[in-house]
């Protein structure tokens, strides 16, 4: 893969993209360490004070609590459930698409048309509407949010599905009585994995979106929980106050790992190209 | 006019090309895909250029044009002649090769489907052509454009020129690029590998159009082409190109009767000897004779096909691919299925490994039927068949070590009944890397490394895994060049006397299955036309369409393929009258 390595490090803005998102992630897991507040109690007499103020780099929120360490608390959920809702979405899609390429027939067109009756709901309105009912968890985010955007990975896997299986080495191995477990699992899946990974990226960026838009409505995860979209949703009352430390930190947050989410997955579709590969 | 104008003509010369060298930026570095070569061509003569893959000459004949990628850098003269004006290309700028090109030179390509626009009329194709160059009424064009059409042979021109591409067959196609070729009347088409694409039968039509136009309009033509038969059926000169050099040059009866350089005897040595053209058939009509089996006692039948109907679902539509075939290999000998593309011996080839339930019949592979067999018992009898195909690039998964393809079938089935170590499937796949010569250490690697014939070695070793009984061999050699085509056939004949598998050989190429098989099945639209022992067929064919498509594959000498052209004319009489 050292080759895939220099392709990828030739692509600049993809370089650039893994570095912010490395940062970010240190930044939020780690920060802390470096940096220690209490995100547990509410401190109102020191509400609302701006950067600088009694040790506070970034100030605080209207309840007190240190914002450069709320910052990174609210990472770890954005960070978490998009990654792993992402991961959750790639995997499912990536398992349906491939099964109805490699199928086709009847089978493919049920398991589509799955799809197509998914597409049409509009996943925002879904969440909003499973929200109210519920309250939501992190982990009940990670579920929903993963199940509502399998379906477009799994389109594109179909696609790609459905020209892998007419391959002469597909062929061979049904020919050579190969199962269509091992079929599927061996050579159709691991040859679609280069829309598998770029697709996967975009995924996560994806549902750190939404889980930004949900909590920005409100409806997202509880205090004392946060995330960078509930951050904005807090911070929104006081800006009119001047209070800009509690919506540009959290809004730059958000626009950074999604914009570095886009180009590393520009420059993974270099790296994953096969022919490239050990050269 | 500048860029390069020399001075009038005085000779005949079309195209003279002064060294030429051409070398392409990669990020791998430079690659010198010309180096330093010289050529004429003159009005009315056919030049051809010949060479295996890699040897620069479709990177020459393209340079005639202008048309090289922008990543090339090219010195040298490449010298066209435009009436009284001498233009060199490599210095021309693009605006004024953009007036030279379908003027002066144009090109025939390899792919007639892909070199004609789909969405557009085959008039207005060529009429467009026309009107790249001359100011005249549409209408004017169209007439030209159906004149066109008929003096390439397409029948019923004015009819065809308002159909699309997709409404043709392949030659006729063909056809139309040439027609469209034409059009400025040129005075030098250069034609990349043109009957490349097409069957033998449909070739020998196109040869004799090219022919025709060179003699009677005087159009000069640089022919690209890997196929020394095509060479000795059309060309008067022919120069041999190998690591962007010729090696060899001169008159195509010297140079393919009597070749100087130790590259072209390799090259023709390698082309195998074609059947004898014969313009009689014995017994005509007499209907596709039995079987007789295999000459000599044989050993058992590792397949057998009992009337065995295939068909295709087209858009909800039933098409019948293959009718009716009796088909049967026995242990130890090697069975040639030829035909032309769609006659159904691909598809034939695919029931055989029980990808295709027959429609009506049965194929029984060691006498048990491969489509009701299941599960278990399915397996066990396919673990005892291996096939190797057409494309060496897509027979391996890319993503895998050759290793791990080759072992795969070890996986799948394990060996008597258990499965394998790892320790002990590395060794049996070592074993099978030294049988199919391939260095050790190539488990390792991936596909992509290794060239077009070796990894068709490969597919042979997995092929061969598990030592099966019987080994679908699916065009083979076809997209191999024929020095390499000449290796992998040395191998699998070597492999086939050691092992004694019983081998289903599906090829379109004459020679190829004339060289190595000792029965032959011909097939025409899923028919059974005729079968037989391998050199019975070949040289005393029973059917007419047998002769015809011996009497279709070009000899790789000049003298030889007059003979054959005429003996094919004959038939062609023969089958109107």
């Amino acid at each position: 893969m050292t080759a895939g390595l220099r392709r990828f490090a030739a692509n600049r803005l993809a370089v650039a993209g893994a570095v912010v998102l490395g940062l970010l992630v240190l930044f939020a897991v780690l920060g802390p360490l470096a940096y220690p507040t209490d995100q547990v109690t509410t401190d109102l007499a020191s509400a609302n004070l701006p950067p600088g103020a009694d040790g506070h780099l970034l100030g605080t929120d209207a309840l007190g609590y240190d914002n450069l360490g709320r910052l990174m608390v609210a990472g770890r959920v954005s960070l978490l459930v998009g990654v792993l809702a992402g991961a959750l979405a790639t995997i499912v899609g990536t398992v349906w698409g491939a099964v109805a390429g490699y199928v086709g027939g009847v089978v493919d067109a049920v398991m589509m048309r799955v799809v197509d009756a998914g597409i049409a709901i509009p996943a925002i309105f879904l969440l909003l509407v499973l929200s109210t009912i519920v309250r939501p968890t992190v982990g009940m985010m990670i579920v929903v949010l993963g199940l509502v955007s399998w379906l477009v990975p799994a389109r594109l896997i179909r696609a790609e599905a459905l020209s892998v299986r007419t391959r002469d080495y597909v062929v061979a191995a049904r020919a050579m009585g190969a199962t269509h477990r091992r079929t599927v699992f061996a050579h159709v899946i691991p040859n679609t994995v280069g829309t598998v990974v770029v697709n996967a990226t975009f995924q996560v960026a994806d549902a750190i979106l939404l889980v930004a838009y949900i909590s920005f409505l409100g409806m997202g995860v509880q205090p004392p929980t946060t995330d960078w979209g509930a951050m904005l949703n807090d911070g929104i009352s006081f800006i009119y106050q001047g209070a800009w430390w509690l919506i540009l930190p959290p809004g730059l947050a958000i626009v950074l790992v999604v914009c570095a989410l886009n180009f590393v997955g520009d420059g993974l579709r270099d790296v994953v190209d096969v022919r490239g590969r050990a050269a | 006019m500048s860029g390069g104008p020399g001075n009038g003509a005085t000779d005949d010369v079309v195209l003279r090309v002064h060294d030429l060298r051409v070398t392409f930026a990669s990020a791998a570095g430079a690659v010198e895909a010309v180096r330093g070569v010289d050529l004429e061509v003159r009005r009315g003569r056919v030049v051809a250029l010949v060479g295996e893959s890699g040897s620069g000459k479709s990177v020459t004949s393209l340079s005639a044009l202008g048309l090289l990628p922008s990543t090339a850098r090219v010195t040298g003269t490449v010298e066209l002649a435009d009436g009284d004006v001498v233009h060199d290309v490599v210095t021309t700028p693009e605006q004024q090769l953009v007036d030279l090109r379908g003027r002066v030179v144009s090109m025939v390509f390899q792919e007639p489907m892909t070199a004609l626009n789909p969405t557009m009329t085959l008039g207005d194709q060529v009429a467009e052509a026309v009107l790249n160059h001359e100011r005249v009424p549409r209408a004017v064009a169209h007439e030209r454009a159906v004149e066109l059409l008929r003096a390439v042979g397409v029948p019923d021109p004015g009819r065809r020129a308002r159909q699309y591409p997709h409404e043709l067959s392949g030659g006729q196609r063909q056809r139309v690029v040439i027609a469209v070729a034409l059009a400025c009347e040129p005075d030098l088409i250069v034609a990349d590998e043109p009957t490349t694409a097409l069957d033998v039968t449909v070739q020998a039509g196109i040869l004799d159009l090219l022919r025709d136009l060179a003699a009677q309009r005087g159009t000069a033509l640089l022919l690209v082409t890997h196929n020394m038969g095509v060479v000795a059926d059309l060309a008067d000169e022919v120069a041999v190109m190998r690591e962007g050099r010729v090696v060899e040059h001169g008159p195509v009866a010297r140079v393919l009767g009597a070749p100087e350089h130790e590259y072209t005897r390799r090259l023709l040595a390698a082309v195998p000897p074609v059947p004898p053209a014969s313009a009689v058939v014995r017994e005509p009509g007499a209907g596709a004779a039995p079987d007789p089996g295999p000459p000599t006692g044989g050993g058992e039948t590792v397949l057998d096909l009992r009337g065995v109907s295939l068909d295709y679902r087209v858009q909800g539509r039933h098409v019948r691919a293959v009718e009716r075939l009796d088909l049967t290999v026995h242990a130890g000998e090697v069975l040639g299925l030829v035909g032309e593309s769609g006659s159904g011996k691909s598809t034939a080839g695919r029931a055989c490994l029980g990808l295709l339930a027959p429609t009506e019949g049965e194929v029984l592979l060691l006498g048990t039927s491969v489509a009701r067999a299941r599960g278990r018992a399915r397996r066990r009898l396919l673990a005892d068949v291996g096939v190797v195909f057409q494309d060496p690039g897509a027979s391996l998964d890319p993503r895998r070590t050759v290793g791990e393809s080759i072992a795969e079938p070890l996986v799948v089935h394990g060996r008597d009944g258990r499965r394998l170590t790892g320790p002990e499937r590395r060794a049996r796949v070592r074993e099978l890397l030294d049988a199919v010569r391939l260095p050790s250490g190539a488990e390792r690697r991936y596909p992509h490394e290794f060239s077009g014939g070796q990894r068709q070695r490969i597919g042979l070793a997995r092929a061969l895994a598990l030592r099966p009984r019987l080994l679908v061999a699916d065009e083979p050699t076809s997209a191999l060049d024929v020095s390499v085509q000449a290796e992998v056939l040395d191998l699998l004949r070597d492999l086939h006397a050691e092992l004694g598998f019983g081998c289903l050989f599906i090829s379109h190429d004459l020679g190829v299955v004339h060289e190595l098989t000792d029965r032959v099945a011909v097939l025409r639209s899923g028919r059974l036309v005729e079968s037989g022992p391998t050199a019975r067929v070949f040289s005393a064919p029973r059917e007419v369409y047998t002769a015809e498509l011996l009497a279709s594959v070009p000899a790789p000498d000049p003298a030889q393929q007059r003979a054959r052209r005429e003996a094919r004319h004959r038939l062609a009489a023969g089958a109107v009258g």
